[in-house]
C-alpha cells in the first residue's frame, strides 16, 4: 500500500483500537498482568517501527 | 459477563460525568455550527441578499480590490453561494504574520459597514478551540473527551442490557427511573448518530492525536504534502502587468467542475506579470472535503495547472468522514436532522449527568452529612446545562445591544457569553440547587425570549417584517430562539414544581416518591 494511504488506514483505525483497548482496560481482572501484555506488544511494534527507520523505510 | 457489565458500568458512569460537562458545550455549539452561516446572517443584518452570480460576484470583488487595495501582495475571495450572501475579501499587505484586512462586500460589489461580530463561527470554533486557553491545549482536552466519549458510548450499550426494550417503556415522573429513561431513550433514538460524530469528530483531528503512523512512514511533513498538495507558489516577476477578467476564470472553474463553482480564490501577485488566480472548488455537493484547487494565469486567464487530492483508498475515506461530520454538503432538511440530532445528544448528556445527581441523592438522603463532591456536581449541572444556554442567548442578545461603534466589539459579544455563564455559575453557588435550577433555567428562557424582540427594536428586519418580506433566516432564527424561550421556560416551571413538591413532602417527614425505588429499579 502506498505510504500515505497507509498512514490514513492507520489513522483511522487507531480510534478503534483505543476504544477497544480502553474497555478491555477496565473490565480485565488483573490489571498487572494488562500492563505486562500492553508493554510487551508496544516494545514489539516499536522495534519493528525502529527497525523500519533504520532501514530507511520512510519517505 | 456480569463482571464486564458492572466494570463497563462504573466506566461509563465515571467517564460520564468528569467529561459529561465538557461534551455538553461541544455538543451544544457544534450544533448550533450546522446553522453557523445562517446565525451570521442574522448577526450581520445590515448584509441584504443582493441576487449575484459566482463570476459577477467575483468581478465585483477583484474591481473593490482594485480600488482599495492595489499594492497588495495577495488578495483573497470567499465567493457569495446558497447559505452566504456576503463576498468576504481580506488582503495582506505586508509579510505573513501581519494582519489581514477584511472587508464584506453585499452581492452587488459594494462594501457593507456590517457590524462587527464572530457570529456563528465562533460558536463553530469553540467547540473544538474552546475559549481563553491555547487551542492546542484546548483540542487535545476535547480530543480526550471525544476519546473516552466514544468509548462511553459503546460500554453504555453494554451496561444497559435494557436499552432497547427500555426505549418502549418511558415513565414521567417518577424521578431517577425518569431521568435514566429519558437518558437512555435519548442515546438510543440517535444512537447511530452518536458513533458517527464521535468517531468523525476524532477524525478531523486525526493527525494531531495520532501522528504515529504518518511520523513512521514520512520525515517531517511528508505526509500533509502528500495529503494535502498546494499548488506551486511563484515569485512575483516586478513587472506591472493587467489583469484578464476573473469571472470568466470562475466560469470556467465552474465547466471544468461540472457546473460546481469555486468557493474561494486566492489571488497572488495582483497586477504583477506573474499574477496567479487559485480557484478552490466548493464543497457544495461533495461529502468529501478535499477540493481540487485549479489555478490561472492571472494575466492571460488561462489555466496553468489543477492540484486534485488523493481521491481514493483510505484518504478519500478520512476525507468522506470529516465531510460527514461537518455535514456542508447538506440539503436543508438533512442539516435540520443534523441539528436535532445533536439536540438529542444535549439531552443525553445533561439527563445524564442530573441522573447521576438524582441516584446520588437518593443513597446520601439518609445520610445528613454534606458531601462536598456531590455539592460540587450539583452546581456544575446547573452551571453547565442552564448557564451556557443563558450565556448562548446573552451571545445573541449582546448581538443586537451592543453599541455599534463600540471598540472590539465583536469580542464584547464573546465576553457577554461568559459573563453571563459565570454569572449563573456565582447564582448557582450561592442558592440552594432545588432553587438555582427554575431560577436560572427561568433566566435563560427570558433571555432568550428577549432576543427577537431586541431585533425588532434595533433593527428593520424584526419577525414581522422578516415574515412580510419571506426572509426564512431571520424567520427561523427569532422562532428558533422563542421556541428556546419556551422549552427553558417549561424546564423552569417543571423543575421549580419539582422543588416545591419535594419541600412539602419533606415538611410532612416523607420521602418524596422520586426518591423511592421504582418497581423497574428494584427488579
Amino acid at each position: 500500500m502506498d505510504p500515505g494511504q497507509a498512514s490514513a488506514a492507520a489513522n483511522l483505525l487507531s480510534f478503534l483500537l483505543f476504544a477497544v483497548l480502553a474497555l478491555v482496560a477496565f473490565s480485565v481482572q488483573s490489571v498487572g498482568r494488562l500492563w505486562l501484555i500492553l508493554l510487551a506488544s508496544g516494545t514489539l511494534m516499536a522495534l519493528v517501527v525502529w527497525t523500519s527507520i533504520l532501514s530507511e523505510g520512510r519517505v | 459477563m456480569k463482571t464486564l457489565r458492572r466494570a463497563m458500568a462504573e466506566f461509563h458512569t465515571w467517564t460520564g460525568l468528569l467529561l459529561g460537562w465538557l461534551m455538553f458545550a461541544m455538543f451544544t455549539t457544534g450544533t448550533s455550527a450546522y446553522f453557523l452561516h445562517e446565525i451570521t446572517r442574522w448577526m450581520e443584518p445590515e448584509v441584504v441578499d443582493v441576487a449575484s452570480s459566482p463570476s459577477d460576484a467575483a468581478n465585483r470583488a477583484v474591481a473593490y480590490l482594485e480600488r482599495n487595495a492595489p499594492q497588495a501582495a495577495s488578495w483573497f475571495i470567499t465567493l457569495p453561494d446558497e447559505r452566504r450572501v456576503r463576498t468576504e475579501v481580506r488582503w495582506r499587505s505586508g509579510e505573513r504574520g501581519v494582519p489581514q484586512e477584511v472587508r464584506v462586500l453585499d452581492g452587488g460589489g459594494e462594501e457593507v459597514g456590517a457590524r462587527e461580530t464572530k457570529g456563528g463561527y465562533f460558536l463553530y470554533r469553540f467547540h473544538f478551540d474552546l475559549h481563553f486557553i491555547p487551542a492546542l491545549w484546548a483540542r487535545f482536552l476535547v480530543g480526550i473527551a471525544a476519546m473516552f466519549m466514544l468509548v462511553s458510548l459503546i460500554s453504555g450499550v453494554l451496561t444497559h442490557r435494557a436499552i432497547f426494550t427500555r426505549f418502549f417503556s418511558l415513565s414521567w415522573g417518577k424521578g431517577v427511573t425518569s431521568w435514566f429513561d429519558a437518558h437512555n431513550m435519548t442515546a438510543v433514538f440517535a444512537l447511530p448518530f452518536f458513533l458517527m460524530i464521535t468517531y468523525t469528530g476524532l477524525v478531523t483531528l486525526a493527525y494531531l492525536y495520532m501522528p504515529f503512523g504518518g511520523m513512521a512512514n514520512f520525515t517531517d511533513g511528508g505526509y500533509f504534502a502528500l495529503a494535502y498538495p498546494r499548488p506551486p507558489t511563484t515569485e512575483a516577476a516586478g513587472e506591472a502587468a493587467s489583469m484578464a477578467e476573473i469571472g470568466a476564470m470562475v466560469s470556467d472553474a465552474q465547466a471544468i467542475w461540472g457546473g460546481v463553482p469555486p468557493e474561494t480564490l486566492d489571488i497572488r501577485h495582483p497586477g504583477d506579470r506573474n499574477a496567479v488566480v487559485h480557484a478552490r472548488r466548493s464543497r457544495a455537493g461533495s461529502i468529501g472535503t478535499r477540493m481540487p484547487t485549479l489555478s490561472f494565469s492571472g494575466v492571460t486567464g488561462e489555466p496553468v495547472g489543477e492540484v486534485v487530492r488523493p481521491y481514493h483508498g483510505p484518504l478519500q475515506a478520512e476525507s468522506v468522514l470529516v465531510g460527514l461530520h461537518a455535514g456542508r454538503f447538506a440539503s436543508v432538511g438533512l442539516r435540520w436532522l443534523y441539528f436535532l440530532s445533536g439536540v438529542l445528544g444535549m439531552a443525553m448528556i445533561g439527563t445524564g449527568l442530573v441522573q447521576w445527581t438524582a441516584r446520588r441523592r437518593r443513597r446520601l438522603a439518609s445520610d445528613g452529612r454534606r458531601h462536598v463532591g456531590f455539592w460540587i456536581v450539583e452546581r456544575l449541572n446547573v452551571v453547565t446545562i442552564a448557564g451556557l444556554g443563558a450565556g448562548l442567548g446573552g451571545y445573541f442578545l449582546a448581538n443586537r445591544l451592543l453599541p455599534l461603534e463600540l471598540p472590539k466589539r465583536a469580542e464584547w459579544e464573546v465576553h457577554s457569553l461568559f459573563i453571563v455563564w459565570a454569572a449563573v455559575g456565582v447564582w448557582a453557588l450561592v442558592r440552594p440547587a432545588r432553587r438555582a435550577w427554575p431560577e436560572t433555567l427561568a433566566l435563560a428562557s427570558a433571555i432568550y425570549a428577549a432576543v427577537p424582540v431586541a431585533n425588532a427594536f434595533t433593527t428593520d428586519r424584526g419577525l414581522a417584517s422578516s415574515l412580510a418580506s419571506g426572509d426564512g433566516v431571520f424567520v427561523a432564527f427569532d422562532v428558533m430562539m422563542l421556541l428556546l424561550g419556551g422549552a427553558y421556560g417549561v424546564a423552569a416551571l417543571v423543575s421549580s414544581r419539582s422543588a416545591r413538591s419535594k419541600v412539602s413532602i419533606r415538611a410532612r417527614g416523607q420521602r418524596p416518591a422520586a426518591e423511592l425505588p421504582s418497581a423497574a429499579e428494584a427488579s
